[in-house]
């Protein structure tokens, strides 16, 4: 293990907060593919407070879904400590794991492909609680006021099939369906990049009353930043399975400051130029960020980016 | 605003040096429950080495539109109007010449590159089809013009690539692939429907750009399709905004916003999200549904004015949070009561916005969201309005 490494997972990064409900530490994940392992994610770090929704941004790749599936220890091959209301996520047993999840729920982008096609509405979002083993009785209650908070009425959809829907109706069902649980806290992988416009918008404000109306935190992945500013209040941009850039979301859009946040700032398609508010960096040609891994450094108050020493390919990997 | 205003006359005008003619368009399927008019009445124009956008929500038309001009609308549809293509009458074609004058000159790039590839064939086998078909070239010429073409739209190493299988590629570069597909038989005019939806920013502002940088090199006429009009904002020269099978706006890009603007085209431009809003805001949304084929029924008035309704309660309730000068009047561009809007005989009607609230009390529409999305939704008689499909 490289010196840099030991800092990170030691000493307690400066971006973490005391009073967080959720806490995720020096995160490795990697998959075994044809042509050998691929590290997704490499020593990420960040945390998330409660009623807070953290932006996970940055493109395909970047391995921001990845991350936000390690929140609910999904996917095999990895390390780093998830720290859950206080207790270590990774020591937790399979059973544990599972209670554990009522309070961690996820929303995908295809929701049509996360039901069971055969399955009714009311069949769908009750699943998880037929899994924690609710009884019936209490299951359709919660299940009717889970979806009424998403502006559907059980009586209406509740036996009806995913077919029936349209994709942003699909997705009220998804987030009908997590907020179900109970959860403290909703991890969206890309809800609404396949929605139109019109569509997405309302998806999005569904989004904003079930937050506020149940003080949730939620980790929102997007690959467009236009669409993580209206909807978190700290962000995090991710490149190559590493955190570049965090801060709040405000500071982070007014005064980007890793060239890869900009480079991402000024792909979003606007309507008029003058939304970029930011001041463009200096573009001094150097884009060894592509390929060298630095440090995170305070660059404003609570505000990192991967400015600082070189960090030497070191860590170990499960 | 008068019908002479050179913002109304400009935008998509009809005219004789026109590339791609399409005046008073229609498209009626007949289905169990009735006929439904699937485009009500399309008028527009491409000259060479310009770019026109459409935008509008799903099933507002907009890819039909591209698809009757084609030919290839699904079976049993009726059509009407005029269509010409550089001159040529393209309903008189019958549809052998029709796909041989086509497929030469019009390149198309849909929105799901692994939908149109075949799987199963090499890159180079794909691509040399349309050129061994139409210009009659030999293998080894079709393999050298795809591997400049590869070129041209940025793959590296493309005479390589051409061995390969569509899976081989990332959805950007398929997409690059599907471009210079387009480009084989060095079209006139290039269509891309909703090309870069499917693609993560980055990616899209690269084919984007690379959409614009081919138009001008080849002075290809250009048609951008898209429901999000920040993709087309910048990017074209005149703008459509289509609903319910019609065109409700068109203009110069330039005036976009401009007033007086459209109450649709501004409910569309509110509901997307903005890099200099405040964290955590809610998106002015538009409520309810756009009209459905699937209620062919409904008379031509009623659905007008549920259209209104749904556009001016949207620009009503909103407190704007950008900075758009606010007309006094707000204008909109009149639609004809047989649903046919040409641009040289387009009456610009203006509404004043007592009339707008008039039409707001007379649906009793109160302008909370969710109120509103239900009560659309209920007195279309349908349970939570299909919302767009996609």
């Amino acid at each position: 293990m490289s010196d840099s490494t030991v800092t990170q997972t030691e000493a307690r990064p400066g971006w973490l907060r005391d009073d967080a409900l959720l806490t995720v530490q020096d995160l490795h994940c990697s998959f075994k593919t044809a042509t050998g392992r691929v590290h997704a994610v490499r020593g990420v770090t960040f945390d998330l407070r409660p009623g807070e929704t953290l932006g996970l941004v940055g493109e395909s790749g970047c391995g921001k879904t990845t991350t936000g599936l390690a929140i609910l220890r999904l996917p095999a091959g990895q390390a780093g400590k998830v720290t859950f209301r206080g207790e270590d996520m990774s020591q937790y047993s399979r059973s544990e794991m599972r209670a554990a999840r009522r309070r961690l729920q996820m929303i995908f982008q295809d929701p049509l492909s996360a039901f069971n096609p055969r399955r009714r509405v009311i069949d769908i979002v009750g699943e998880g609680l037929e899994i924690q083993g609710v009884p019936r009785a209490e299951r359709d209650e919660r299940v009717a006021a889970a979806l009424e908070q998403v502006g559907m009425s059980a009586q209406m959809v509740g036996n009806r099939r995913p077919h029936e829907f349209s994709g942003g109706q699909c997705q009220r069902i998804s987030i009908a369906r997590a907020l179900a649980l109970g959860p403290d806290v909703i991890v969206c992988d890309e809800p609404v990049a396949s929605l139109d416009v019109s569509v997405q918008a309302r998806v999005l404000n569904v989004l904003h009353d079930i937050r506020e109306r149940n003080e949730l935190s939620l980790v929102f992945v997007s690959h467009d930043l236009a669409v993580v500013k209206v909807m978190a209040d700290r962000i995090a941009v991710m490149y190559r399975g590493r955190i570049v850039e965090i801060g709040d979301a405000d500071a982070v859009y007014r005064s980007p400051s890793h060239p890869y946040t900009r480079r991402l700032l000024d792909a979003v398609p606007v309507i008029h130029e003058s939304e970029r508010a930011f001041e463009a960096g200096v573009d001094d040609g150097d884009d060894s960020w592509r390929t060298v891994d630095r440090a995170l450094v305070e660059v404003g108050p609570g505000h990192f980016a991967a400015l600082g020493d070189v960090v030497t390919d070191g860590e170990t990997v499960p | 605003m008068s019908a002479e205003s050179p913002a109304r006359t400009a935008a998509g005008r009809i005219t004789d040096d026109a590339l791609v003619r399409v005046q008073g368009l229609t498209l009626d399927i007949d289905t169990p429950q009735g006929t439904a008019h699937i485009l009500r009445g399309v008028s527009m124009s491409v000259r060479r080495g310009e770019t026109l956008g459409i935008v509008g929500e799903s099933g507002s038309g907009k890819s039909m539109t591209l698809r009757a001009v084609l030919g290839l609308t699904p079976g049993g549809s009726r059509i009407g109007g005029t269509m010409t293509f550089d001159g040529q009458d393209l309903s008189a074609l019958k549809p052998e010449a029709r796909r041989r004058l086509l497929g030469r000159r019009v390149g198309v790039v849909f929105q799901n590159p692994m939908t149109s590839l075949n799987p199963v064939r090499t890159i180079e086998r794909q691509m040399g089809e349309a050129v061994r078909f139409h210009q009659k070239l030999s293998k080894g010429q079709a393999r050298a013009l795809c591997a400049d073409l590869l070129d041209q739209v940025g793959i590296p190493n493309a005479s390589k690539r051409l061995r390969d299988y569509p899976h081989q590629f990332s959805g950007g570069m398929r997409q690059r692939v599907m471009i210079a597909m387009a480009l084989t038989c060095s079209p006139d005019l290039l269509i891309a429907d909703e090309a870069t939806t499917a693609l993560d920013v980055t990616i899209q502002k690269g084919i984007l750009d690379l959409l614009q940088e081919l138009q001008a090199q080849r002075h290809m006429a250009m048609i951008l399709v898209s429901h999000d009009l920040s993709v087309v904002s910048g990017r074209t020269d005149d703008v459509i905004v289509m609903y319910g099978g019609r065109i409700v706006d068109r203009r110069p890009t330039a005036e976009l916003f401009t007033p007086p603007i459209h109450p649709y085209t501004r409910a569309l431009m509110l509901a997307i999200p903005r890099l200099d809003m405040k964290s955590l805001t809610r998106l002015p949304a538009l409520g309810g549904s756009p009209p459905s084929v699937h209620d062919p029924l409904v008379p031509h008035e009623e659905a007008d004015a549920r259209d209104m309704l749904r556009w001016t309660t949207i620009s009503e309730a909103v407190e704007d949070p950008i900075e758009f000068a606010e007309p006094d009047d707000l204008a909109y561009t009149a639609l004809q009561p047989d649903g046919i809007l040409g641009t040289e005989q387009a009456a610009v009607g203006v509404m004043s916005g007592q009339q707008q609230a008039g039409i707001a009390e007379g649906g009793e529409v109160e302008t909370s969201q969710a109120t509103l999305f239900e009560e659309i939704a209920q007195s279309d008689g349908r349970e939570w309005g299909e919302e767009a499909q996609r």
